[in-house]
C-alpha cells in the first residue's frame, strides 16, 4: 500500500498539478503559503495574511462568509431550475410542477433554492447587525458600508423578483400588491400624491406600468421579472460583490489585535480557508437537510380574480405589509422603505465617533447601538404582528385564537383633522397639534443641557401619561384600556426619542444632530400611527384630501 | 506657400517646440484647453443622456395585448337585488337596490387585491390589509385611501347591460347619477 503523504506529495509536485495552481515545488513554507494566495486568481482577492482576531468565530460569525457561498448556492441551483422553466403565463406554472413532481432532481433543487434565498436575506441581516454592533462602518470604511446596504437592498429585489416565477396564487399577488406600490410613488405613480393631477400619469405611462411591462401583472410582466431575476440582478449583484470584497482588503478589516500591535499575523492559507471550508460545508449541509425534509411551497395556478384570504406576503415583507395597515401606500411603501436605505447609508456620516471600532462594545456606543437595536427589534415586531396576528381579511387575530371565528364587522374608522375629520381644520388646528410635539422631540434633547438621571426622567415621563390618562378617563370618558396604550407609548416615545438622544447626542454638531433626529422622529411617528389605529380606531391623523396629503 | 500656412505651420512649430509657451499665450484656436475639454465631456453627458433617454423609453412599450375593458354583462333583466357575482372574472360586481343598479370594479383601491363579498355583514372585505367597503362601493375601514371605482353602464337596445371600465367615477353625487348608475325600478 502506497503511503498517502507520498502519494499527495506525488500528485502536488506532478508537472500537471504544478501548471495549475503556479509556483515551484510546494514544501509549505510560510513563502509557498503566501505564493499559493497571491498567485490564485480565486484566493487572491484575499490577502496572504491575517490577524488572530479576524479569524475567531465570535467575531465575523462568519456572516459575511455565508452570505457570499450562499450567493453561490443560489447561482448554480437557479442555472439549474433555468433548463427545465418557461417564462410565459401558461407554461411556468406547469413547469415548476414538472420540476416537482417529474423531474429527477427537480423537488430537491426547487427546495435548495428557495431556503438558501430565505436564509440568504436572514444572514444579510445579521451580517449588518454584526458589522454595526463592531463598529466596522466607521471610518475608513463608510463607503463600504454603503455597498453593503445596496447589497441588502438587491438581495431583497431579487427574491421579490424570484417570488413571481411559479406563477402560483402566492407570487401574482404578492407581485400585484407590490407593484403596485410604485404606482403610488410621488409625482411618478399613476396613484400617488401629484402623480394624476401634476404629472399626468395614467395607468399606462407611470412608472407601475415601466415595471409591469402592462397595467396588470401579465404575461409581459413575467419576462421582466425572469429578466431581472436571472441575469440583471444576479449580475449587478456579484459586480457589488467583488466590490464589496475589494473594500473590505483595501480599507483593512476591521478586526483589532487585542491591545498588542505588533501581534504576528497569521497564514490566511489554510487558517482563513479551513475556515471558509467549514462555514460552507455546515451550511451546504444544514441546506440540504432543510431542502430534503421541507418542501418549497406551491399554490394553486395564479388566478387574477380570486385573493388567498389572508393574503401573506414572504416573512421579510411582512413587516411592511403591516406597515401598509396603517400608512397610505406612498408613505409605507415608498417613503419608508427609501427612508430605511437612506438612513441606513447616512450612519456612517452622522456618526462622527471613531469608537468601538472592531469590538462589540456597548458601552462606549451605547445610543448607536441602542437606537439600531430597537430598529432591528422593531422591524421584526412589525414582522411578527404581520405573520402571526393577522387572519382571514387581514383581521387581527391572536396566535392562539382559531381563524375560523369570524370576527365582527371592524366600527368605522374616524380622521382627527382635516375636511372629513372631527378637527375640521387640518392646517389651522392639525398642523400645530402634531408639528408641535414632532418640534419638541426634535430639539428638546439638544435645548435641555442638564445631566438628567435616565431612570428619574423616564419615571416622571410614566408618572405624568399616567396623569394624562386619568384626565382623559375623567375630563372625556376615554376608557383606561385605551389610556394604558397612551401610557405605554408615550413612555416608550419619551424615553427612546427625548430622553436618550438627550443623554449622548445632545453636544453632536447641528447638522448631524438634525439628521440624527429626523430619522428618530420619523421612527417614532410609525408607532405614534399604530397606536392612533389600534388603540382609537383613527384612520388618518391629518387629512388634507385635494392634495392627497393624508397622514 | 501662402501666409496662411506659414503662420499655421509656426505655430505647429511652437506647439510641439520643448520652450514653453508664456501662461497667458492663447492657442490660434480661440478655444482654450479647459474650454475644448468641457465642451468634449459636455457632448459626451449630451450623448450619454440621449441614450439613456432612448432605452429608458423602450421601456414603455407601445403595443400591449390586454383584454378589452368594455363587455357584454347579459340582459339587465337577469340582475336580481343584491349583489351578483356573476361577471367576478371580469373583475366587476353588478349590484342591484331598490333605487337602480350600478357596477363596483372587485379591485381594491390600496393595492389591488380582489375583495370578498360577505352577504351576512353586506360588506366587501380584502383579505390583503383589511380595508372594508360597504355596498356603495363607500371605504369605511382599513387602509384604502378611496371608494371602489363604479364603472361606466349602458343599456344596448337588445337590452343588454354594457360595461365599460376604462371609464369610472369614486365620488359622489357623481357616482350615483348616470352613466355610472341607471336608476331603473
Ligand atoms: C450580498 C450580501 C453581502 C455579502 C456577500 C457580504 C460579504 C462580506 C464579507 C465576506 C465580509 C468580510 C467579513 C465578514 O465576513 O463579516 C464583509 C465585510 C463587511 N460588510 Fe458585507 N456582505 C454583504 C452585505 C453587507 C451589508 C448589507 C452591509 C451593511 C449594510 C455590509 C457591510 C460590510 C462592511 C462595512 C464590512 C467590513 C467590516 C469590517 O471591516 O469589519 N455588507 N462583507
Ligand atoms: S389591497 Fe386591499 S387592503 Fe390592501
Amino acid at each position: 500500500m502506497p503511503d498517502l503523504e507520498e502519494l499527495k506529495s506525488e500528485v502536488v509536485n506532478s508537472q500537471i498539478w504544478r501548471s495549475i495552481f503556479r509556483g515551484g515545488l510546494w514544501s509549505d513554507t510560510p513563502r509557498d503559503r503566501a505564493n499559493h494566495m497571491i498567485g490564485n486568481v480565486w484566493l487572491h482577492i484575499q490577502p496572504a495574511k491575517v490577524r488572530k482576531r479576524a479569524l475567531e468565530w465570535t467575531y465575523t460569525w462568519g456572516l459575511g462568509g455565508i452570505s457570499f457561498f450562499l450567493f453561490l448556492v443560489l447561482v448554480a441551483s437557479g442555472v439549474l431550475l433555468m433548463f427545465y422553466y418557461r417564462p410565459v403565463p401558461g407554461l411556468a406554472f406547469r413547469d415548476i410542477k414538472d420540476l416537482t413532481y417529474a423531474v429527477t432532481l427537480g423537488k430537491f433543487l426547487r427546495n435548495i433554492h428557495r431556503w438558501a434565498a430565505q436564509a440568504m436575506v436572514l444572514i444579510v441581516i445579521l451580517h449588518m447587525l454584526r458589522v454595526f454592533l463592531t463598529g466596522g462602518y466607521k471610518r475608513p470604511r463608510e463607503f463600504n458600508w454603503c455597498v453593503g446596504v445596496i447589497l441588502l437592498t438587491l438581495t431583497l429585489f431579487l427574491s421579490f423578483t424570484g417570488y413571481l416565477l411559479p406563477w402560483d396564487q402566492l407570487a401574482l399577488w404578492a407581485v400585484t400588491v407590490g407593484t403596485n406600490m410604485a404606482g403610488a410613488t410621488p409625482f411618478l405613480g399613476n396613484a400617488g400624491p401629484f402623480g394624476a393631477s401634476l404629472m399626468h400619469m395614467q395607468m399606462n405611462n407611470d412608472i407601475r406600468f415601466v415595471l409591469l411591462g402592462g397595467t396588470t401583472v401579465g404575461a409581459n410582466t413575467l419576462v421582466r421579472f425572469y429578466v431581472l431575476h436571472c441575469v440583471a440582478v444576479p449580475l449587478l449583484l456579484g459586480v457589488l460583490i467583488i466590490l464589496h470584497f475589494w473594500r473590505v482588503r483595501k480599507d483593512g478589516f476591521s478586526a483589532a489585535p487585542y491591545g498588542d500591535v505588533t501581534e504576528p499575523k497569521l497564514d490566511t492559507w489554510p487558517n482563513l480557508i479551513k475556515r471558509e471550508y467549514i462555514a460552507a460545508a455546515a451550511c451546504l449541509l444544514v441546506l440540504m437537510v432543510w431542502a430534503l425534509l421541507v418542501n418549497a411551497p406551491l399554490d394553486v395556478i395564479a388566478n387574477p380574480h380570486a385573493t388567498p384570504n389572508p393574503e401573506k406576503a414572504p416573512w421579510y415583507f411582512v413587516g411592511l405589509q403591516e406597515m401598509l395597515v396603517y400608512f397610505d401606500p406612498w408613505i409605507a411603501g415608498v417613503m419608508v422603505p427609501n427612508l430605511i436605505i437612506v438612513g441606513l447609508m447616512a450612519i456612517p456620516f452622522i456618526d462622527p465617533s471613531p469608537k468601538g471600532v472592531g469590538r462589540y462594545a456597548f458601552k462606549e456606543r451605547p445610543f448607536a447601538n441602542t437606537m439600531f437595536l430597537m430598529g432591528i427589534i422593531m422591524w421584526f415586531c412589525f414582522i411578527f404582528m404581520g405573520e402571526f396576528c393577522r387572519g382571514p381579511n387581514f383581521v387581527w387575530y391572536w396566535p392562539w385564537q382559531s381563524w375560523l371565528m369570524q370576527k365582527p364587522a371592524p366600527p368605522p374608522t374616524w380622521n382627527l383633522f382635516g375636511p372629513t375629520g372631527v378637527g375640521k381644520f387640518p392646517l389651522a388646528l392639525g398642523l400645530p397639534a402634531l408639528g408641535l410635539p414632532v418640534l419638541a422631540i426634535m430639539f428638546l434633547p439638544k435645548l435641555i443641557q442638564k445631566n438628567l438621571s435616565l431612570a428619574k426622567a423616564a419615571l416622571a415621563c410614566f408618572a405624568g401619561f399616567v396623569v394624562v390618562a386619568f384626565a382623559l378617563r375623567y375630563g372625556a370618558h376615554v376608557p383606561l384600556s385605551q389610556g394604558a396604550w397612551i401610557v405605554f407609548f408615550g413612555t416608550f416615545i419619551s424615553f427612546f426619542g427625548v430622553l436618550i438622544p438627550q443623554r449622548h447626542i445632545r453636544g453632536l454638531d447641528w447638522a448631524r444632530y438634525l439628521v440624527t433626529m429626523v430619522l428618530v422622529v420619523c421612527t417614532m411617528g410609525l408607532l405614534v400611527k399604530i397606536c392612533a389605529r389600534l388603540a382609537f380606531n383613527i384612520k388618518y391623523l391629518v387629512t388634507i384630501p385635494s392634495v392627497f396629503l393624508n397622514v | 506657400m501662402s501666409e496662411d500656412q506659414l503662420k499655421s505651420s509656426a505655430s505647429v512649430a511652437s506647439a510641439v517646440s520643448p520652450v514653453k509657451p508664456p501662461p497667458s499665450a492663447k492657442p490660434s484656436s480661440g478655444m482654450s484647453r479647459g474650454q475644448f475639454l468641457l465642451a468634449g465631456y459636455g457632448a459626451l453627458a449630451a450623448f450619454g443622456a440621449v441614450i439613456a433617454g432612448s432605452v429608458g423609453r423602450f421601456f414603455f412599450p407601445n403595443v400591449i395585448y390586454e383584454p378589452s375593458a368594455i363587455f357584454n354583462a347579459g340582459s339587465v333583466k337577469d340582475f336580481n337585488s343584491g349583489v351578483s357575482l356573476k361577471w367576478i372574472n371580469k373583475q366587476v360586481w353588478v349590484v342591484r337596490t331598490s333605487k337602480g343598479l350600478y357596477a363596483l370594479i372587485a379591485i381594491c383601491r390600496h393595492l389591488g387585491c380582489t375583495p370578498n363579498w360577505f352577504q351576512d355583514q353586506q360588506l366587501f372585505k380584502c383579505p390583503c390589509h383589511g380595508s372594508v367597503y360597504n355596498l356603495q362601493g363607500t371605504i369605511i375601514a382599513g387602509p384604502a385611501p378611496r371608494n371602489l371605482w363604479r364603472p361606466h353602464l349602458e343599456i344596448a337596445t337588445t337590452g343588454d347591460l354594457i360595461i365599460d371600465k376604462s371609464i369610472v367615477q369614486d365620488s359622489s353625487p357623481m357616482r350615483d347619477e348616470p352613466p355610472f348608475f341607471l336608476p331603473i325600478s
